[in-house]
């Protein structure tokens, strides 16, 4: 274990140093771990970053500068899908269909204003990974509620008195229900979960048509906690099955990974400022939705691999 | 099987010579998303390139897809085309805005049709009118002949200038009206339209990893729109270049930037844009028959050339096809900031008809407003 993670920690990131992304920032782990395992898997193909507005606008870093040892086209907030389909159409008729064409898309263009390219993309089967790289708000224009936004959190737009209602969105299923080969969620929390993390980016890597990855990334200024504890709280998000690891591979729903002593969900919750504001009753409720998911997906995982389901 | 294209003098419909121009102008890509009057332009493009393995038809979401793939895909070397009408355009706001600071040089076609509300599919500028200040060439046609023709130079346009170029049509006037359009062979058109060759260092090449569009400091932004403006003004030559070259190619006269028909010593001229301009030379065998200017290229705006064509004529009636609120309309402005007194007049909205005699009633209109009126409408089959 300590080899791989040497390794791993010792390979060239192709997020550079001196990108603008804030300390502590979790997607930032993930972007790194995602290029670095893309990479790994297929050394011989270029990638193309496509990435519609939000975070990564920055962090990219100032115009000409870039932070990528990796191409990077910036789009309009709602077409990354559309437009990532148009370049690897268009390289493919230059011979250069190989590279990897990948969008980087925030949970507020991919479960709001993008969906319905996000969807379309999905339904012609385009050939590509598309990362929904997911902090559960608008982060980049200061933490305001997305599709994306969990039950009970605070963010700017749904202050404390007006907590978010409802849960997020379903992309997991949704995304799955349109029979594309392959999705993944993924957390880069401790060594079992970025293994896990980069053994599904490696699976994707290497099969075509649309590959959906949607991976946890944790924010402390939007989710207002101290900047050294984003891989603690990745984790603590999976061992209280708040964030459940899956794969739907082939129409094949897959628990990848079952905490043996879960957690209480307020173990995550309550190591994040968005979340202080809830007790008693409205934590009960959400412990209660996130148990009944986790036994949605425990009876996906048995009818698909019962019935064999494949696409 | 690929249906063969037509050639030499056929009878077509606007959409169908749009959709022939396409593919004779060798677009590798076709991004289609539907809405009327358009949809018989990329209906036609589907059945022409069916079957062909050196063009992709892509199907998108939206009008707003439809462009980000065009534009992306352009980006990444392929020469694309596409076209829309009205709310298409509109929700394309975003992405017309930044083919031209991007210097992607798209072609599309827009279908003219005016805007909700309230509903109408008829024609009228306002859609295109509207995104002037996006940055595209915008070229308006009169007939069908001259979208075909305007489609195949629009690609050396916008490739030569790096410049994004729409190509204006009005619905149903051009788009469903059937008449003879001389259709060239692919060979000539091959010798007029080299294949799509931008620069190295503005393309897409994975095995060369660059940040596109990526957040500049504020100096470096203003240069970029600078360079966008620059384009623009260069752009005037090359249309004239590019018409000339055309007339060279296809043996047939090609409008750069205006058409000027009739006397330049006439006392009056109406100065108007698209289908218009064709019903205005009628007025040419009146008793007193105006200068009549058709403007073609719109963007960049030909001022100097229009200057000079008006320099001799003592009252300017210029007619503008699109609504105009709280100003005077688009045209009206345009002919005014080159220091020509003009009264603007705004007729044929959502459609309604535009005869030589809605035109006499516009000129005797004119007469008797003070210039510095914002725009007189002529409505109610005025
Ligand atoms: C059409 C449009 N509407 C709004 C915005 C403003 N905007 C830019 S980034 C952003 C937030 C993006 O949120 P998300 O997709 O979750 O990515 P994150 O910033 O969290 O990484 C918003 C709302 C925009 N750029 N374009
Ligand atoms: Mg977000």
């Amino acid at each position: 274990m300590a080899v791989w993670l040497d390794e791993v920690i010792q390979e060239e990131s192709l997020l550079y140093p001196g990108h603008a992304a804030c300390a502590g920032c979790g997607p930032a782990v993930n972007m790194r771990h995602f290029l670095g395992a893309l990479r790994a898997a297929t050394p011989g193909r270029e990638v193309v970053l496509v990435i519609p507005a939000s975070c990564w606008t920055i962090i990219a870093g100032a115009w000409p500068v870039s932070a990528f040892g990796v191409s990077v086209y910036l789009t309009p907030f709602a077409s990354a899908a559309a437009e990532a389909s148009g370049i690897k159409s268009a390289l493919g008729q230059r011979g250069l269909g190989d590279a990897h064409v990948v969008v980087w898309g925030g949970d507020g263009s991919t479960n709001d204003i993008g969906f319905a390219t996000v969807s379309a993309a999905a339904e012609r089967n385009e050939d590509l990974i598309y990362v929904l790289n997911d902090n559960e708000a608008y982060m980049n224009t200061g933490v305001q509620k997305s599709g994306g936004t969990p039950e009970g959190a605070w963010t700017t737009t749904t202050p404390v008195a007006a907590p978010r209602k409802g849960m997020k969105k379903d992309i997991d299923r949704i995304m799955a229900a349109h029979g594309i080969p392959y999705l993944a969620t993924l957390a880069a929390g401790s060594v079992p979960e970025l293994k896990d993390f980069r053994a599904k980016v490696t699976r994707a890597a290497g099969l075509h048509g649309f590959r959906f990855l949607h991976a946890l990334g944790a924010c402390p200024p939007g989710w207002r906690y101290p900047t050294g504890q984003s891989v603690e709280i990745v984790r603590r998000a999976v061992e209280s099955r708040y964030f459940p690891l899956l794969e739907v591979d082939a129409g094949t729903w897959r628990i990848t990974y079952r905490p043996k002593h879960p957690l209480p969900v307020s173990e995550f919750l309550g190591t994040q400022g968005r979340f202080s504001h809830l007790s008693g009753e409205r934590l009960a409720l959400v412990q209660q939705h996130i148990d009944e998911r986790w036994d949605l997906l425990e009876r996906l995982e048995a009818a698909t691999a019962s019935e064999g389901v494949t696409k | 099987m690929t249906p063969e294209l037509p050639r030499g003098r056929t009878v077509l419909t606007g959409n169908e010579a749009a959709a022939v121009a396409a593919v004779l102008a060798r677009a590798q890509q076709i991004a289609c998303y539907p809405i009327t009057p358009q949809t018989l332009i990329v209906e036609r493009l589907a059945e022409l390139v069916a079957g062909r393995d050196d063009v992709v038809f892509a199907n998108l979401d939206s009008e707003h897809s439809m462009f980000g793939y065009a534009l992306a895909a352009e980006r990444a070397g392929s020469r694309c085309f596409t076209a829309t009408s009205s709310q298409g355009l509109l929700y394309s706001h975003e992405q017309l805005h930044r083919a031209s600071r991007e210097r992607i040089p798209l072609v599309a076609v827009n279908v003219n049709r005016s805007i909700v509300a309230p509903w109408s599919l008829e024609p009228d500028l306002a859609d295109s009118i509207s995104q002037r200040d996006t940055g595209w060439v915008q070229l308006y046609c009169s007939s069908g002949q001259e979208l075909l023709d305007s489609v195949l130079c629009a690609y050396r346009i916008a490739e030569e200038a790096m410049l994004p170029v729409l190509v204006c049509a009005e619905g149903f006037l051009i788009s469903h009206t059937a008449e003879v359009v001389d259709v060239p062979s692919q060979e000539q058109v091959d010798a007029f339209l080299p294949p799509f060759r931008p620069p190295e260092d503005w393309l897409l090449d994975p095995r060369r990893p660059r940040a596109f569009s990526g957040l500049p400091e504020p100096n470096d932004y203003a240069t970029y729109q600078h360079n966008v403006a620059e384009a623009h003004d260069r752009t005037r030559e090359l249309l004239a270049e590019v018409a000339h070259d055309f007339a060279a190619a296809f043996g047939r006269e090609k409008v750069a930037s205006l058409e000027i028909t009739g006397d330049r010593a006439a006392e009056t001229a109406i100065v108007t844009i698209g289908t218009i301009g064709e019903t205005a030379r009628e007025l040419l065998t009146d008793d007193e028959p105006p200068l009549v200017v058709r403007v073609h290229a719109y963007r960049p705006f030909p001022a100097d050339e229009l200057a000079a064509a008006l320099e001799h004529v003592s009252h300017v009636c210029v007619i503008d096809r699109a609504p105009a609120f709280g100003a005077p309309g688009a045209l009206g402005e345009d002919v005014r900031s080159c220091g020509i007194p003009a009264t603007d007049i705004v007729c044929g909205l959502g459609g309604s008809d535009v005869t030589p005699e809605t035109l006499r009633a516009a000129l005797a209109r004119s007469r008797v407003e003070s210039p510095e009126r914002a725009a007189v409408y002529l409505v109610g089959g005025a």
